[in-house]
């Protein structure tokens, strides 16, 4: 069955790849490809820039001149971005040495470390967002299972536990991705020159591996900076009425949309789209700079590598010290990341209840799970076909266009998804030619959101080629798109499929660009914050979390299966 | 000062056997080689002594002391890497005081140990150069002065030049065995190249399939290697297959090979007996050819002539039908028939080997 799935997709690429290899063909797709990523997945992302620049004076007019509006934004911003910034150094500091011990130490349990820490990549946020209430959280109007720590009460706290559970799996991703290229024999020609394996890794390996540390970075900030679905979930949880840059842009995009809700707390109805439109392009500058100083600071700051601490490093290097480092971090692991994103199974075995099940809309349940589906499915699938040729673009034609492609693909990816959200919504509002359709708006803000996914995956995978392989292919007579087809294609399906996944387990999983381009469009994830923080049915949201994970889970199953059986051949 | 004793060692991978029954004794201020061809296990060897991998039997004394359980960065040896393993993003000084540096010494004495080690070296000028920005060479002279400055009495060299062009090599080669003398140090140098070894070794450690064929000075097994393997590995040979059919009283062995060819050769070994098959090994200088009908002799036909520069080597099938390779600075043309006389003594007659010819020869 697979088997012949594969082999479908293979042809339909071959068939691709026959129709361009004609010359005319050739350039006239790349043009679209070209023209889709500019015109329909970068300028609607920012769009809203644009929006606030003519709309300047409606914005003066509303947000200047209401102390409400003001003390909100403020207060949205002071969480996103301190929450994002403790996170990352909180992700850094104990990513780095999991990282370390996944790629360089063999131990027992290391292949089930690797998948353990991966699971939580696969729950939707607004489902996190439950979890990691229950796990921590006093939690009013939920009876949390037995083991809850039932601790935390206030909003910022709470935002740094979630944010660091839903980030951690991400950084210690691309940390250990980049860590694997850096060349062990370094570390071991180190130590021949009597380095303890403390200071070897810190003088050698450390200062090469700043670009890694650089993206783990961009990552952890853009995603806490991002998460919507999640944040909203997780306070309703607890009570709190505080909210983020993300939450506060999607709550007053519902209030914009629900005339019953005007004046929302105190803010009338036309400042409400300024006031939107402002916040989205502070958080669009805020992600960008953030990213920005990221990228400086790993780049330039002066760690200090020209010092040794001898006693120091020698102690740490030696006897049960590396061992011990390794028990704290694993420890942390388990009971900051895994056990919260899982803690929501032992909430729906204890409270099972049959009320519960009982008043559901079920009509509206299986609705926003077909919907999710789709949605995941449209964006991947147009992802794929213009990602690739995006990547190749890339990767492959060298001139300064593509290297300016390559700086313009991860906006979409460091803008909060609310913010990138709304602004795809009011592109598309503003844009005279295609007829309003929700459904429609949705899938291409999805597309925006992810298709940096699949061109980043696919990138690495053909800077992975030697490109002598396709000039051999190509001296023996092959023409370019044979030369894809045959020789490129084979090896690079695995990244594609890599980025495929992570393209459409995040569409699944997501809450606040759904929102902010149309709170009427019920997906699953906004299905399961509506469960929450309108009906209280918390048994039903961690029901539908359940079946979130299990969908996205089979077909990560599917795929690694399959992948795993192609590489064995 | 440092020697280096190594008994009965094995190491295995899983069921993969790497190494066995290892003895090898290291002198003090000897200059050692292990030659090998690839896969023999020498990069095993060295990884065992330095501590990178743990052994499965044996043991490994550096001076006299046990080195069992002493991980890499407490072992008392300097090591020259096969990759050269510079690190990038450190300028050449700062590769060279890498080893006073984490061992936290003062800046006044970290600046005496660069400017001797650059001088020992000649990098003055690219002192401040990142090692992509110098030559290959470059790249292994700073190599060598980095491990030269953890000022260890042992150094070991794993295929240090073999990435290099042969003229660099050549110059290197003979640069490292000046450094390693006049600074009394011991080296354990790995190859797979035969004619480095001889250039620079003052003895060669033969190892193939885990295991020591050959310990001798260059000299010794070149002239008188006690295996077929040795004799093929180092330099090149011509082997060819016969039977003995006649000892005589003053020393001679007469062979007879396939199609009734036959000729008598001194040996000293006394062991062989009438009717034995045998091995008779000789390199392409150690025969005389001519045009002209000489006594014991083999006849043959040229096949192909090549100027080597000085001589030529010729291509020459046997009437025994085995292909061979002479020299010789008589110009013979590239065809027709030749006689050979072999250099009697400096040929050689091995005992045919049990699992034939062609499995002793093999490299793995």
């Amino acid at each position: 069955m697979l088997q012949r799935d594969r082999s479908q997709l293979e042809r339909l690429v071959i068939r691709i790849a026959n129709f361009t290899s004609k010359p005319r063909v050739n350039t006239a797709w790349y043009s679209f490809v070209v023209f889709f990523f500019v015109l329909l997945v970068l300028l609607p992302t920012i769009f809203v820039l644009g929006y606030v620049i003519l709309e300047f004076t409606a914005i003066q007019n509303s947000v200047f001149s209401n102390q409400e509006i003001q003390s909100q934004i403020l207060s949205a911003l002071f969480y996103s971005i301190s929450v994002s910034i403790i996170v990352s150094i909180f992700d850094l500091i104990f990513g780095l040495p999991i990282a370390w011990t996944l790629v360089r130490k063999e131990f027992r349990f290391k292949s089930l470390l690797n998948s353990f820490i991966e699971l939580p990549l696969a729950v939707p946020t607004a489902g996190l967002g439950f979890s990691v209430a229950l796990f921590w959280g006093v939690t009013p109007g939920v009876e949390s299972p037995i083991f809850a720590v039932q601790f935390i009460r206030n909003a910022l706290p709470m935002l740094i536990l979630f944010h660091f559970t839903t980030t951690f799996p991400y950084v210690v991703r691309s940390l250990t991705a980049i860590l694997e290229e850096i060349d062990v024999t370094l570390e071991v020609a180190a130590r021949t020159c009597g380095a303890s394996k403390f200071t070897a890794a810190r003088t050698v390996t450390l200062p090469m591996f700043r670009s890694g540390v650089a993206t783990a970075m961009v990552l952890s900030l853009a995603k806490s900076l991002s998460d919507t679905g999640g944040v909203v979930v997780l306070l309703s949880t607890i009570g709190s009425a505080a909210r983020t840059g993300t939450t506060l842009i999607s709550d007053w995009k519902r209030a914009h949309q629900d005339p019953e809700m005007i004046p929302f707390e105190g803010i009338p109805y036309d400042s409400l789209l300024p006031s939107m439109a402002f916040l989205a392009a502070i958080m669009i500058g805020i992600a960008i700079t953030l990213v920005f100083v990221a990228k400086i600071i790993a780049k330039k700051a002066q760690l200090p590598f020209r010092k040794v601490y001898p006693s120091f490093e020698w102690a740490v290097s030696e006897g049960k010290a590396p061992q011990m480092r390794q028990i704290i971090a694993f420890g942390f692991l388990i009971l900051f990341v895994i056990i919260p994103s899982f803690f929501l199974v032992a909430y729906l075995i204890q409270g099972a209840s049959l009320a519960a099940l009982a008043s559901a809309n079920w009509e509206l349940f299986g609705q926003s799970i077909f919907m999710t589906v789709l949605v995941a499915s449209v964006a991947t699938v147009v992802n794929v076909v213009l990602g690739v040729p995006m990547a190749i673009l890339i990767a492959r034609k060298s001139h300064t266009f593509s290297r300016f492609l390559d700086a313009l693909v991860d906006i979409p990816y460091v803008v909060p998804s609310s913010a990138l959200g709304f602004s795809v919504g009011l592109f598309w509002a503003f844009q005279p030619v295609i007829p309003v359709n929700e459904l429609f708006f949705v899938i291409m803000a999805h597309i925006s959101m992810t298709f940096p996914f699949i061109v980043r995956n696919t990138v690495g995978g053909l800077e992975e080629l030697d490109t002598a392989y396709e000039d051999v292919a190509r001296t023996l007579g092959a023409k370019p798109m044979q030369t894809f087809r045959e020789i490129t294609f084979p090896v690079i399906k695995f990244s594609i499929i890599a980025g495929a996944i992570m393209s459409f387990t995040r569409s699944v999983g997501e809450t606040g660009a759904t929102l902010a381009v149309s709170p009427t469009s019920t997906t699953a994830p906004v299905f399961i914050v509506n469960l929450i923080k309108i009906d209280q049915n918390y048994f039903l949201a961690a029901l539908t979390t359940i079946i979130l994970i299990l969908i996205s889970s089979m077909l990560i199953f599917t795929l690694r299966a399959s992948i795993s059986r192609a590489k064995r051949k | 000062m440092p020697n280096v004793d190594i008994t009965k060692l094995g190491k295995k991978f899983g069921r993969v056997v790497a190494l066995s029954g290892v003895d090898l004794e290291i002198k003090d201020g000897e200059y050692l080689a292990i030659l090998g061809p690839s896969g023999c296990g020498k990069t095993t060897l060295v990884n065992c002594l330095t501590g990178i991998v743990d052994i499965t039997e044996g043991k490994i004394k550096i001076d006299g002391k046990n080195v069992e359980g002493i991980p890499i960065e407490k072992r008392d040896f300097a090591m020259v890497f096969q990759n050269i393993a510079l690190f990038p993003h450190m300028t050449v000084a700062e590769n060279i005081t890498y080893a006073p540096f984490v061992n936290d010494i003062s800046p006044s004495e970290l600046k005496k140990v660069e400017s001797e080690m650059l001088k020992l070296v000649d990098l003055l000028e690219q002192k401040d150069l990142y090692p992509r920005a110098l030559s290959g060479g470059a790249q292994q002279k700073t190599a060598v002065a980095r491990a030269l400055a953890t000022r260890e009495k042992l150094l070991i060299l794993d295929e240090p030049i073999s990435a290099l062009d042969y003229k660099v090599r050549v110059t290197l080669r003979y640069a490292i065995r000046k450094l390693v003398k006049e600074l009394g140090l011991t080296a354990i140098h790995i190859t797979h190249d035969q004619e480095e070894a001889c250039s620079v070794a003052d003895r060669i450690v033969i190892l193939r399939a885990g295991e020591i064929v050959e310990i001798g000075t260059p000299q010794e097994l070149y002239s008188s290697p006690q295996t077929l393997f040795t004799l093929n590995f180092l330099g090149e040979s011509n082997f060819l297959e016969g039977v003995i059919t006649e000892i005589t009283s003053d020393g001679w062995i007469h062979i007879s090979f396939r199609n009734n060819q036959s000729i008598g050769l001194l040996d000293d070994n006394v062991d062989f007996e009438e009717g034995e098959s045998v091995v008779v090994a000789f390199r392409p200088e150690n025969a005389f050819i001519s045009k002209k009908s000489t006594e014991n002799s083999l006849i043959g036909d040229i096949t192909g002539k090549q100027f080597i520069g000085g001589y030529f080597r010729y291509t020459i099938i046997l009437r025994t039908d085995d292909e061979i390779l002479l020299d010789s600075q008589l110009d013979l043309g590239s065809q027709g028939n030749v006689f050979i006389q072999l250099n009697p003594k400096e040929a050689r007659i091995f005992r045919a080997p049990i699992y034939g010819l062609k499995k002793v020869l093999t490299l793995e």
